[in-house]
C-alpha cells in the first residue's frame, strides 16, 4: 500500500506556478496522447466547421501532404509583398507573392527563401531561376541549400476556390541543387494564384496551399 | 473536399548529398568499442557518437560507454564485473584509440590502441589493427596486440630489438589505481589476432575471429572453459541507434549485449516544434496613423510573457531609439530569445523607433547589448541568409549602464515560484554498488527580491526509506574526510533539505561579474560562496576567482551543523577553441585543505551538448588519497530540447565516472558566474546559436 501511495504520488504530483511549458516530460507526454487520441498537437488538424466558419479571403486552407493534415490560416502580419499565415496551433507560414519563403513551427522549418527569380519566371510564363532555402541544423547553424529552377507550364487543371471550380493553368518549378531536389506547382486562374504546392524541407515534405 | 487537381504524387524531396550508406554504421563489440566481437578493429564510429553498451557472458559483465571525440580518437569508459576470483571484482577502465592511417582504395585504415591504460590493469593491453573493405559487404581485420591481446600463443616481443626491455612485461604497481602505466605499454609477448564481418544485410552483420586474449585468470578460476581460440558472433540493428550482440566465445560460452547509440550532432526535432514568433509588420508609411500608434508598457510585459520573454526594464525616451532588458525564460538559445523580443519591439513600438537595444539578462546580470536596426528586421526576416544579415548589420557590445531605465510596474512572472514534483538521482559507483536509484519527491520554491537578488530551497523526502550504509573501500587518511563521508548524509529516509540559499548577482565593470551565494550550498557544506568574473562579450578568454567559506552540514540534512570548517579558494581561467573543444585550468586550495590544480577539456556542441573530462592533482599524496590516486571523472550536459524538440532551458548534467574521495574536492555551488554568462555573448552561447535568431 505504502508503495502505491507513492506511486501515484509520483505519477501525479508534478505541480507548481512554474512555466509548464518548461516541463518537458509532460510536453512527451501530451505528444503521445495526441498520437493515441487522433490528435497530432501539431499542426492542428481542421474541422469541417472551421472550414466554412473561415472568413472570406482571410484564410488559407493548407494541407501537408505526406501527413494528410489539413488546417486553415489565419492571416497575421502583412509586410510588402510578404504574409504571414497562422494557424490555431500557432504554426505560421509566410508567402512572398504567392511563393512560400519561411515556416515556423514545424519540426525542420523552412527558415528563410529567396525566390525573387522563381515569381519573375512564373510571371512572364517560364524561364529558369536560381532559388535559395536555408534551414537550421541539428547544430543550430544556418545551412543555405541553392537549386536552379526551371519553370515551365504544363496544362490546364479544374482547381476547386471559394467561388466554385475554375480552370487553371498550372506551372511546374523542377528544382535541382547538390542538396535538394523537387517539384513545385502551381495554379494561376488568370494572374490569380488559386493553388500551389510547395516543398518545405526534406522532414516536412510539400504543403497545398488554398486561398479560401 | 474534393480535390480534382492533386494528381501529382510523383517527385518527392530527396536529400542527394548523403543517403546513410550502412558502412556509416559502426558495428560494436563485446568491450563497447568500435569492433569484431572481442578483438578491436581500425574503425571508427561518426564523428561525435556516444554509444552506451552493456555485453555480458560468464566471466565478464561490461557496461561501457565510449566517445569519438573527433573523427580519428575515440575513449571509452567501462565499468565491469571479473569472475576471475572468489566474490566479486568489479573495476573501471579506460581505453583509448587512434586512427593513424585512413583506408584508401589499396591501403587498410590503421588504428592504435590502448585499453585499460590506467590503474589495476586487469583489461589492459594495446593494439594496432588494420582493416580493409573488400566490396561493400566484407570487411577483414587483422593485428598486433600485447598484454591481454598477447597472452594467447604469444611471440617474443619483435620490439625486444629496440630495446631489451620490452621483451617482459613489467608487473603492474598500480597503488591505489588511476595512474597510468606506461611502463608496460607495448611489453611483453605479441600475440596476433583477426577476423571477418561480413555484413549479411543493412541490418544482420556476421563476425568471425580469432582471438588473441587468452583468459588466463579466468580459465585458472574456472569463469571461462576456453575450449578455442575461435569466436563467432553476430550483430543485428534492430533500429537505427539500438543494436544487438550475440555471440559464442571460445568454444564454450554464450554471450549477449545490447549497444544504444546516440551523436549530438543529429537531432530529431532539427529546428524546435516551439510555436511561431510574432512576425514583423511593415510600419504605416502614413504619418498620421505612425502618430496615433503608443505603446503602453502592460501591452509590452504581456507581449513579451507570450513568448516566454520577462522584461525587466526599458528606456523609450528617446524619439527613434528604444532600450529594453529582459530575461529568457525559455529558449536555450539567447539568440532565439533576441529575434523573439526585437519582434515584439517590432509589432509594438512606435513608426517613429528605428533603433532597437536590446539586453538579455540573466540571473539580474546584463549580459550584453545588441542593437538592431528595425528596417533590417522588416527586410530581412525571410531571407535565405537572414540570420547572418543580422549578425553582420548588428552590433553586439557589453550590456550598458543602468541609468535611464525604467523598471516594469508589474511583471507577469510571479516573484514567488515553488513546484512539487518528483525526483530521480542515480548514485553510481557506490562503493561495490555499480549503480544505485533515489527517488522520491521533492519541493522546490524561489522569491526574487530583485532580479539580481532571490532566495531559494528544494526538500527531498525519499521513497525509499531509510537506506543502509553502503560498504566501501576504506583508505583511512590523515586529511578530514571531506567526501567520503558523503554516503552518511540523508541516509535516515526522512525529509531533508537539498538547499536553500540567498543570491546575489552584480556587475562591477561592463566585463566584470560577481556572486555571492549565503546559506545550505549543497548536501554537504553550508557556508557563503563569493566568486567574481572576468569575460568581455567576445572574448573566448575568460578568467575567474572563487573563495568560500564551507562548514560541514549535519548528516541528517536539516538546519544544523558539524564542528568542521573550511576555507577553499581558487583561480580559473577557460578557454573556448574555435573547433568547439574547451578547456578550464584552475589553481587552488580544496574541501581537504590540500592545494593543487584542475584540468577540465570539454568538446562542446552549438545545440547544448557538452562531453569531457577533468582532473585534478594536489599534494594530497596517492596513498592518502586511496582508490583511484587522484580525482578525476567524465562528464556530460544533455540539453533537454534535443530529445523533446520543445523550448526549454533546462539541461541535465551528470558525472559519470567520478570517484568521490576527499582529495581535491570542490564545494557544489550551484549558479556559477561562467556558465550563465558565456551563455548571452556573441563568444559563447549566443553567438554559437545565432543560427536559431529568427526561428
Amino acid at each position: 500500500m505504502k508503495y502505491l501511495i507513492w506511486a501515484t504520488a509520483l505519477t501525479l504530483a508534478a505541480c507548481g506556478n512554474t512555466g509548464q511549458t518548461d516541463n518537458p516530460a509532460r510536453a512527451a507526454v501530451q505528444s503521445v496522447l495526441g498520437r493515441v487520441t487522433g490528435q497530432e498537437p501539431k499542426p492542428p488538424a481542421m474541422n469541417a466547421a472551421a472550414l466554412i466558419n473561415a472568413d472570406p479571403g482571410e484564410s488559407l486552407i493548407v494541407r501537408i501532404v505526406d501527413r494528410d493534415v489539413v488546417a486553415a490560416l489565419r492571416l497575421t502580419a502583412v509586410n510588402g509583398d510578404r504574409v504571414t499565415w497562422e494557424s490555431p496551433g500557432e504554426v505560421s507560414m509566410t508567402f512572398e507573392n504567392g511563393i512560400l519563403v519561411a515556416t515556423r513551427g514545424l519540426t525542420e522549418d523552412l527558415m528563410g527563401a529567396d525566390i525573387a527569380g522563381v515569381r519573375a519566371a512564373l510571371d512572364i510564363g517560364g524561364g529558369t531561376a536560381i532559388r535559395q532555402h536555408s534551414y537550421l541544423s541539428s547544430e543550430d547553424q544556418i545551412t543555405v541549400a541553392t537549386m536552379t529552377c526551371i519553370i515551365d507550364p504544363d496544362g490546364t487543371e479544374d482547381v476547386i476556390t471559394r467561388g466554385g471550380t475554375v480552370l487553371a493553368v498550372k506551372y511546374t518549378e523542377d528544382c535541382t541543387g547538390p542538396r535538394l531536389v523537387f517539384s513545385n506547382s502551381y495554379w494561376f486562374n488568370g494572374s490569380q494564384l488559386v493553388q500551389t504546392r510547395q516543398l518545405v524541407s526534406v522532414a516536412m515534405g510539400y504543403i497545398q496551399s488554398n486561398p479560401f | 473536399m474534393r480535390r480534382t487537381s492533386l494528381t501529382l504524387t510523383t517527385c518527392v524531396a530527396a536529400l542527394v548529398a548523403s543517403p546513410a550508406t550502412p558502412q556509416d554504421t559502426t558495428s560494436y563489440s563485446l568491450y563497447g568499442t568500435p569492433g569484431l566481437i572481442e578483438m578491436p578493429n581500425a574503425r571508427s564510429g561518426k564523428d561525435a557518437e556516444i554509444a552506451a553498451s552493456f555485453n555480458g557472458f560468464s566471466a565478464h559483465q561490461r557496461a561501457a560507454f565510449t566517445f569519438q571525440v573527433t573523427p580519428r580518437l575515440s575513449g571509452t569508459f567501462r565499468y565491469a564485473g571479473i569472475n576471475d576470483r572468489p566474490g566479486d571484482l568489479f573495476d573501471r577502465s579506460f581505453d583509448l584509440r587512434y586512427r593513424i592511417l585512413n583506408e584508401g582504395t589499396f591501403m587498410p585504415a590503421i588504428a592504435v590502441g590502448l585499453n585499460d591504460f590506467l590503474g589495476t590493469g586487469i583489461l589492459s593491453s594495446e593494439y594496432i589493427v588494420a582493416s580493409k573493405r573488400f566490396g561493400d559487404r566484407l570487411d577483414v581485420t587483422a593485428g598486433l596486440g600485447w598484454g591481454r591481446l598477447g597472452t594467447r600463443n604469444g611471440v617474443t616481443n619483435p620490439l625486444g630489438a629496440l630495446a631489451p626491455s620490452f621483451k617482459e612485461r613489467p608487473d603492474r604497481d598500480f597503488g591505489f589505481g588511476g595512474e597510468i602505466e606506461a611502463n608496460q605499454f607495448f611489453n611483453g609477448d605479441m600475440g596476433i589476432f583477426g577476423g571477418v564481418a561480413y555484413r549479411y544485410s543493412d541490418k544482420l552483420t556476421l563476425k568471425a575471429e580469432y582471438s588473441s586474449d587468452d583468459y588466463t585468470r579466468e580459465t585458472r578460476f574456472g569463469s571461462v572453459g576456453n575450449n578455442s581460440p575461435i569466436n563467432l558472433g553476430l550483430s543485428y540493428l534492430y533500429y537505427e541507434n539500438v543494436g544487438f550482440n550475440l555471440a559464442y566465445l571460445y568454444g564454450s560460452e554464450l554471450a549477449a549485449g545490447v549497444t544504444l547509440t546516440l551523436n549530438p550532432r543529429e537531432r530529431m526535432m532539427i529546428s524546435g516544434i516551439e510555436t511561431a514568433p510574432v512576425p514583423v509588420p511593415r510600419r504605416p508609411t502614413d504619418p498620421r496613423a505612425a502618430a496615433t500608434w503608443g505603446t503602453d508598457e502592460p501591452t509590452l510585459v504581456a507581449a513579451l510573457a507570450a513568448e516566454g520573454i520577462r522584461l525587466d526594464s526599458y528606456d523609450v525616451s528617446a524619439d527613434t531609439m528604444a532600450r529594453v532588458r529582459y530575461t529568457n525564460l525559455r529558449y536555450r538559445s539567447e539568440a532565439q530569445a533576441l529575434g523573439r523580443t526585437a519582434r515584439v519591439m517590432a509589432a509594438n513600438l512606435p513608426a517613429a523607433v528605428e533603433t532597437i537595444v536590446l539586453e538579455p539578462m540573466q540571473n539580474g546580470l546584463p549580459l550584453s547589448a545588441t542593437t538592431i536596426s528595425r528596417s533590417d528586421l522588416e527586410n530581412f526576416e525571410t531571407a535565405a541568409e537572414g540570420a547572418s544579415v543580422i549578425r553582420d548589420r548588428s552590433t553586439t557590445t557589453a550590456a550598458g549602464p543602468n541609468t535611464d531605465l525604467t523598471p516594469v510596474s508589474t511583471t507577469l512572472d510571479p516573484a514567488f515560484q515553488w513546484g512539487i514534483g518528483p525526483y530521480a538521482t542515480l548514485i553510481a559507483f557506490n562503493g561495490n554498488e555499480p549503480v544505485q536509484l533515489d527517488v522520491g519527491l521533492e519541493a522546490r520554491a524561489s522569491y526574487r527580491i530583485t532580479p539580481g537578488l532571490f532566495t531559494q530551497g528544494t526538500v527531498q523526502q525519499s521513497a525509499l526509506g531509510p537506506r543502509e550504509l553502503a560498504e566501501v573501500f576504506e583508505n583511512p587518511n590523515s586529511y578530514p574526510n571531506v567526501r567520503t563521508d558523503g554516503d552518511e548524509f540523508g541516509l535516515d529516509g526522512y525529509a531533508v533539505i537539498q538547499d536553500l540559499t540567498l543570491a546575489h548577482y552584480g556587475r562591477l565593470a561592463p566585463d566584470v561579474y560577481t556572486r555571492v551565494t549565503a546559506g545550505y550550498l549543497e548536501r554537504m557544506y553550508g557556508g557563503v560562496s563569493t566568486e567574481v568574473l572576468w569575460k568581455p562579450v567576445d572574448s573566448n578568454l575568460a578568467l575567474g576567482a572563487e573563495v568560500n567559506y564551507a562548514r560541514l552540514r549535519e548528516t541528517d540534512m536539516l538546519l544544523g551543523f558539524q564542528e568542521f570548517d573550511t576555507v577553499t579558494s581558487d583561480l580559473s581561467a577557460y578557454y573556448s577553441f574555435e573547433n568547439g573543444f574547451h578547456t578550464q585550468f584552475s589553481i587552488g586550495q580544496y574541501l581537504a585543505g590540500d592545494t593543487g590544480v584542475t584540468f577540465a577539456l570539454d568538446r562542446e556542441f552549438e545545440n547544448g551538448w557538452s562531453v569531457g573530462g577533468y582532473l585534478t592533482l594536489t599534494d594530497m599524496p596517492f596513498e592518502e588519497f586511496g582508490e583511484g590516486s587522484f580525482n578525476k571523472g567524465i562528464r556530460v550536459t544533455v540539453p533537454v530540447d534535443y530529445f523533446f524538440g520543445n523550448a526549454t532551458r533546462r539541461e541535465v548534467s551528470s558525472d559519470i565516472a567520478s570517484l568521490q574521495r576527499d582529495g581535491g574536492a570542490r564545494l557544489n555551488v550551484d549558479g556559477r558566474l561562467y556558465d550563465i554568462v558565456r551563455d548571452g555573448h556573441t563568444a559563447g552561447g549566443f553567438g554559437d546559436t545565432f543560427g536559431r535568431f529568427w526561428r
